[in-house]
């Protein structure tokens, strides 16, 4: 009998039939030798630490360990080719035979260079490819420059280093990350952040949940606690065609970040001990009381323990760390600690398969206060309101504002399995499975002797827990079929499901009598909210990778996919792609007197399309039960859409890639223009049927841009190195369709709404402008009458990005780096501009300053407002920071004594901001609207990302 | 030795093969990842389990009508010379009626909180009464009033709006006109004398609206003659925890809001004291303003006197509470001892400012308060003076009601949403544009006043240009 099967059912048995149906005996080996040596740099002749060598062609390979020492054992007798590889170094391959019974010594000196060709990438090709066989761009951090990078979070990491990514610090409250985007708002509705996936399994990329409090516009991310710890390496892709195969969640780009899996060799410790402090910079402080009573400078201190060591059969990294950050609020109410335990395995169990093993736990605490527009905010009311700039009596008010507690614990774990089954050299089997399990706390608390705060009395209670899990499965498979002449194709197969549970609930607790309790059970009146999400979402990807004369690669795929968010009358969505990469400098034809000075030239266009799926049941016609009265009230919830369908991004990219004078100096370029279609719009319903929105596929979105990177080497002694860095991006977004509906609010306020208009880049600021005419027809003199036009500005996103970075390494222990990173084209809402001058409009002792911004009317016209001039508020927001610079010493290895390695680094983070237009704020910040998407292009009285100086020693042995 | 690496090698891959095989055909079951289930009442299940729905239906349309009065309480009165928006985040628009246009936002809710209220109690009477067999005649009746309710509060602030998706415009009057039939039925579905004395003023009110003085006198004698008439009250109820007045918010919370009522209603303020102080809807009060307007239309002096000597009986037997009001009135009037001129011309009148702040004490009037006597109404002579004092009236009783704009002529434009969701209402044809009275002063100078010693003289005395154009604010078309 045939039963009826669940769609994962039939997914489950179509991987099961793909490997039965592929599968055949397997022959056993001979005896065996092996292989060891060495890797160092060229130029300074010392070990490179994590090297990866590999027999081409076979799983086996090895890591350099400490001492640059690699070994593979139980090498089946044979002619083989051996690569090492390095991040930011040439590959170097060497041939070798294996004899049964012999050791075969090959070490490897390789050079650095600023070409990344030859390195290899996992992210949207399924299996590791070179980047030359690519045909669009995947950037990828190594662990050299993670490791010394002076951050918490991938978010802070991200920030400056990749082009075309933007990851800016919405403020600089703990908990909160980088809000990302790559290319510009590819979604009116949706978020703008990449899929992240850790080790292969999907994480929560999230802005806080749907009942937490936005305590007045800044929001906690999950992506705060993906902590920069152990990480070998991040690949970042920017959608499109480089995420086809991540289907219909991936037009915003895919993040993938790899964790140590430990180097062979004895057990090697190491230590770091961090110190420092965090100060606020108060350059943009307006009151005076602030900068003296809100601000401290918060001592820090971290510390990091590390075992790594194994064999080529099985190696380990395990690290625990904690951290505690006191903030840069007064009484440490904005402190920040963390603890944290990974443990990275890779178990080389046959010559045939390899299993690894990663797991992290990571328990985040933190205090947050209330800002920009919340009317508990102690810093929007010492800088934008009557009640300190007028009291007689700040103190006591001061004392009041700080009596509430506000914060978050988060505990977070992700474990993932990768098992890798290689039965012949031409197929190669990968499953993944993992869990990423994060689950918050937010809880506020205002005590009795609170008094009345926010509109309560009597004390009140706020919690908000969110639960989330995300289960990922995984399979792909790849085969190289024979080559015909000069033709080689790679050909990839998966399968990918993942669930998503989100669970939240919410409690309020009113009116604690007794003083001095502080949970729900002590509350008078307690209600409660709940908000349950849930999604699966699976899909099957072909793909071919054709390699001719090994130069010229064609890139064909399609990925399928099906979504439980999907409407019910949409089946299957496909999301095919197309690309070419032509290495045009290794063909014969290429002039041997043009290589010296244009040492590599790869072309490259690709198209593809990326999806992002509803929010799962706004397909559903829905109903609600309001409470009211202690009864259950009927009310109207979702229309529903049984058409809902994900937003396609399609994606044209041109580019290339070339070394100049011998690869020390690189260039990528890459032109592209991605377009939403079906993108999701909040259409209006009619009020009249008691209906409010519903997302239909109905608009479409444009963004194109360009992205310029270049790496340079212009010294590269002995002695003395330099690197040089340096990136610049674009982006020009706009609504090129709407599909009939009309323009609509994403965010903002009604004097000056973030829109999404026909024409114009999604969240253009719609603002009032007071409009200069002609007053006196006599004499031709042009003023104010108090009229206004409606008037639309600006991306309210950075269109223009740059990054900047150098390292000097003196006496090859002596580094020195730094950082830096600009933002502009691009107009901001300055929302404490807009509370000052309100107050200021009320009363003639506030912020009079403030209303020069408004112009004059002629005698015996209403004066402008906020509302009716409200373009005013509207200011360019361009600024350019030094992110980093930091200073590493390591003592050489003559001067120690039990100990391998001793190193001490001195750095600063967010040191120094200049550029700034807008008035008395910094426009990296932004004030999120905590339902709305996040696309930047409103900033309030928030704290801004503090200058963080550190001094930590590190030490192995 | 080889011969067993053999075999495990041989034997690996099968083992794997079998275990997926296995876990394919049973174990995927058991844990299944797309198994998905949306746990909101989906239209599905709400029409799958009729009986009994009316009681959440009821709740429902009670629910939208509190939300609909919370709201259009605050800016009926918000957009007049009752109130005046100091500094806050109320939309500065409203301030100034004639720059009020479908965009501006702050107003929406009060629009579509009326439509939804209108539009659940269609899907009620269209989907669940029908396929509810425990539904009650009293539970049908309260579906058809609040119905009535939400064309009313449309009928007095709207000129043209849709009362049916996608449907066609439709007049204030066509709207009222349904508004009475919808109370009419619900007067006979009931037998609770309240909700019926409820019906018969809601009725009188619409055929007020309506210009009709016969039935309008003739339902608020019925209401009047009914049990409980003459005390008759029709509160909204709120819930502290789950909805709140916005009016309770903006005025008694004052949470990030200045909004302080013109001097001369000072001693008015706060009419609504906590967070879920019900809200006056329907009163007795109302049918005696009503039988003194039919008077004066009709030329009845002495009778219009006696309706309104009635109206001030009853507002001032109203119970009063004393309240404990933080409220400094920052740069505002704040002395017992100060007078009060509706304008220049108006004589200085005491008692109208009470001292707010610290420990002071102000008495409240949760229901009708007024500054006129009975004694006061004695001394009415001429003509005008009869309508100034019923407009006087009107503002005192139904001070924080929204029932101020109303009164004096203004009228909102539908939202912008509305011209969005419906090819029926084009922008700039009918009820998109804010109706404004020429005899309306320019700008906000209606909220306007001085403060000279210990006189706050008003700018404008708002009575006495409604009274100027009483041909024109009569809705009994009085020459």
């Amino acid at each position: 009998m045939i039963l009826p099967l669940s769609r994962f059912a039939q997914w489950c048995i179509s991987v099961t039939v793909l490997v039965l149906s592929l599968s055949s005996f397997l022959i056993a080996q001979e005896g065996t030798g092996e292989v060891r040596g060495m890797v160092t740099d060229a130029a300074r002749n010392e070990p490179l630490v994590g090297a990866n060598i590999l027999i081409t062609g076979t799983t086996m390979g090895s890591t350099s360990n400490a001492d640059g020492i690699y070994t593979i054992r139980r090498v089946p007798p044979g002619q083989y080719t051996i690569t090492a590889r390095f991040v930011g170094y040439k590959p170097m391959t060497k041939e070798v035979t294996i004899r049964a019974g012999q050791t075969v010594t090959i070490d490897f000196a390789l050079s650095p260079t600023t070409v990344q060709l030859d390195e290899v990438v996992v992210t949207g090709q399924g299996v590791a490819t070179e980047k030359r066989r690519l045909p669009t761009v995947v950037e990828s951090i190594g662990s050299r420059e993670i490791d010394v990078a002076p951050v918490k979070d991938i978010g802070q990491l991200l920030a400056g280093r990749v082009p075309g990514l933007q990851a800016y610090l919405p403020s600089g409250h703990p908990g909160s990350s980088a809000r990302l985007m790559t290319r510009g708002v590819k979604t009116a509705l949706g978020q703008p952040t990449p899929v992240i996936y850790v080790d292969g399994v999907r994480v929560d990329n999230n802005f806080q949940g749907r009942l937490a409090s936005g305590t007045g516009g800044q929001i906690t991310s999950s992506i705060n606690d993906l902590l920069v710890g152990e990480i070998d390496r991040i690949e970042i892709t920017k959608g499109g065609a480089a995420t086809t195969l991540y289907g219909a969640e991936a037009a915003n780009g895919v993040i993938q970040i790899f964790t140590k899996k430990g180097v062979p060799g004895a057990i090697r410790w190491s230590l770091n001990a961090t110190t420092g402090y965090s100060e606020h910079p108060l350059t943009r402080i307006y009151s005076q009381y602030t900068k003296d009573r809100f601000f401290q400078k918060g001592a820090y201190q971290g510390y990091r323990l590390a075992a790594s060591g194994g064999n080529e059969a099985i190696s380990y990294n395990v690290s625990g760390r904690m951290s505690y950050d006191k903030g840069v609020m007064t009484r440490n109410k904005l402190f920040d600690k963390t603890y944290n335990l990974t443990g990275g395995l890779r178990v080389v169990s046959s010559e045939l398969t390899s299993i690894e093993l990663s797991t992290s736990y990571t328990r985040n605490s933190f205090g947050q206060v209330f800002n920009d527009n919340a009317i508990a905010s102690l810093l929007s009311s010492l800088e934008t309101e009557g009640r300190f700039e007028l009291s007689t009596n700040k103190d006591s008010l001061f004392e009041q504002y700080l009596l509430p507690d506000l914060g978050d614990n988060v505990n977070r774990f992700i474990t993932s399995a990768n098992f890798t089954y290689k039965p012949y050299s031409w197929w190669d089997n990968k499953f993944t499975v993992g869990v990423d399990y994060r689950k918050n706390e937010q809880r506020f608390y205002v005590p009795l002797e609170g008094g009345a705060f926010i509109g309560t009395v009597g004390g009140y209670l706020f919690r908000s827990d969110r639960e989330y899990k995300t289960l990922t499965l995984n399979y792909t498979g790849s085969f190289k079929l024979p080559e015909v002449g000069p033709v080689t194709q790679n050909l990839v197969i998966g399968a990918q499901g993942f669930r998503i549970d989100d669970r939240e609930i919410r409690g309020e607790g009113r009116t604690f009598r007794i003083p001095g309790t502080k949970d729900f059970d002590n509350a008078s009146t307690v209600t409660a909210f709940e908000s349950n999400q849930e999604l699966f979402s699976y899909g099957f990807l072909i793909q071919d990778q054709i390699g001719i004369w090994n130069r010229l690669f064609i890139d064909l795929g399609v990925r399928f996919d099906g979504n439980s968010t999907f409407g019910k009358d949409i089946g299957i969505q496909t999301f095919p792609k197309a690309g070419i990469a032509y290495n045009i400098s290794d063909e014969e034809f290429w002039p041997d007197m043009i290589k010296p000075y244009l040492s590599s030239l790869k072309l490259r266009s690709a198209y593809g399309v990326a999806g992002n799926f509803p929010p799962p049941f706004s397909r559903d016609r829905t109903f609600g039960a309001a409470q009211f009265l202690n009864e259950s009230a009927l009310t109207f919830g979702n229309p529903g859409n049984t058409e809902l369908k994900p937003e396609k991004t399609e994606s044209i990219d041109l580019g290339f890639d070339a070394g100049f004078l011998d690869d020390r100096v690189s260039v990528e370029f890459s032109w592209y223009k991605q377009t939403t279609k079906d993108a999701m719009f909040n259409v209006t319903e009619d009020p009249a049927a008691g209906l409010g929105f519903q997302r239909r596929n109905v608009g479409k979105i444009e963004n194109k841009g360009i992205e310029i990177s270049v790496r340079a080497m212009p010294i590269d002694e002995e002695n003395i190195q330099l690197s040089l860095r340096g990136s610049y991006a674009t982006v020009d977004n706009k609504v090129v369709d709407m599909g009939g509906s009309a323009p609509f609010t994403i965010a903002g306020f009604a004097f000056a709404p973030q829109r999404v208009e026909l024409g114009l880049p999604v969240g253009v600021i719609r603002a009032n402008k007071p409009r200069l005419e002609v007053v006196d027809p006599a004499t031709g003199r042009m003023g104010y009458l108090g009229n206004s036009d409606e008037v639309f500005i600006g991306s309210p996103f950075p269109t223009r990005t740059m990054s900047f970075s150098a390292e000097l390494v003196l006496f090859k222990d002596l580094t020195i780096s730094g950082l830096m990173e600009g933002a502009w084209g691009h107009y901001i809402l300055n929302q404490k501009l807009s509370r000052q001058i309100v107050n200021a409009l009320s009363n003639p002792n506030l912020y009079q300053e403030r209303l020069a911004l408004i112009p004059k009317v002629e005698p015996g016209r209403t004066p402008y407002n906020r509302n009716t001039a409200s373009a005013v508020l509207v200011e360019p927001g361009d600024w350019f920071k030094i992110r980093e610079v930091s200073i590493r010493y390591r003592v050489p290895r003559n001067y120690l004594f039990a100990v391998n390695g001793l190193a001490i680094t001195a750095s600063v983070r967010n040191l120094a901001m200049f550029g700034v237009k807008a008035t008395e704020v910094d426009p990296e910040t932004s004030f999120i609207p905590s339902t709305a998407i996040e696309v930047g292009g409103i900033v309030g009285t928030t704290i801004e990302a503090p200058r963080q100086y550190r001094l930590g020693i590190d030490v192995t042995f | 030795m080889h011969a067993k690496r053999q075999f495990i090698f041989l034997g690996t891959p099968a083992a794997i093969m079998l275990v997926l095989l296995v876990f394919t055909l049973g174990a995927c079951e058991l844990v299944d990842p797309s198994k998905i289930e949306n746990p909101q009442i989906t239209a599905d299940n709400l029409l799958a389990n009729p009986n009994g729905g009316t009681t959440s239906l009821v709740t429902g349309v009670r629910r939208l009508f509190s939300a609909t009065i919370g709201i259009s309480t605050f800016i009926g009165d918000l957009v007049s010379d009752n109130l005046d928006n100091r500094t806050s985040f109320y939309d500065n628009v409203l301030s100034f009626p004639r720059t009020i246009t479908p965009r501006t936002f702050t107003y929406g809710a009060m629009y579509e909180n009326a439509l939804q209220l209108n539009a659940l109690a269609d899907f009620g009477i269209a989907t669940i009464i029908p396929n509810d067999v425990l539904a009650t005649n009293e539970q049908k009746a309260e579906v058809y009033f609040y119905k009535g309710i939400a064309l009313l509060i449309l009928g007095e602030n709207f000129t043209n709006f849709p009362i049916t998706e996608k449907g066609p415009l439709v007049s204030a009057q066509d709207a009222l006109r349904i508004a009475v039939e919808q109370f009419q039925t619900a007067f006979n579905l009931t037998a609770q004398s309240a909700l019926k004395i409820s019906c018969k003023l809601a009725r009188a009110r619409a055929y007020r609206m309506l210009g009709d003085r016969t039935n309008a006198a003739a339902e608020a004698n019925a209401a009047l003659a009914l049990p409980g008439g003459t005390t008759h009250t029709h509160m909204a109820q709120f819930d502290p925890a789950n909805l709140t007045s916005t009016t309770y918010a903006a005025m008694v919370g004052r949470t990030s809001n200045d909004i302080q009522p013109l001097p001369r209603l000072d001693f008015l303020d706060p009419k609504y004291t906590t967070t879920s102080t019900s809200h006056p809807v329907l009163k007795a009060e109302e049918a005696h303003l009503i039988l003194a307007e039919v008077a004066l239309a009709n030329g009845d002096l002495a009778g219009a006197k006696a309706a309104m000597r009635n109206a001030i009986t009853t507002a001032r037997g109203r119970a009063t509470i004393t309240f404990n009001d933080r409220d400094t009135r920052t740069g505002r009037p704040n002395d017992p001892t100060m007078l009060v001129k509706a304008d220049a011309d108006a004589p200085a009148r005491a008692g109208l400012i009470q001292r707010r702040g610290g420990s002071s004490v102000v008495t409240v009037y949760p229901i009708s308060g007024t500054s006129l006597t009975t004694a006061m109404i004695d001394t009415l002579t001429t003509v005008s003076s009869h309508f100034y004092t019923l407009y006087l009236l009107r503002q005192e009783i139904f001070f924080l009601e929204g029932r101020r704009m109303s009164d004096l002529g203004i009228r909102l434009p539908v939202t912008q949403r509305q011209i969005d969701g419906n090819k029926n209402v084009v922008d700039g044809g009918p009820g998109t544009r804010v109706v404004v009275p020429d005899y309306i002063p320019p700008n906000d100078e209606y909220r306007h006043f001085t403060v000279s010693g210990n006189t706050v003289t008003i700018k404008w005395d708002m009575n006495r240009v409604l009274t100027a154009n009483r041909s024109r604010v009569s809705p009994f078309g009085i020459q």
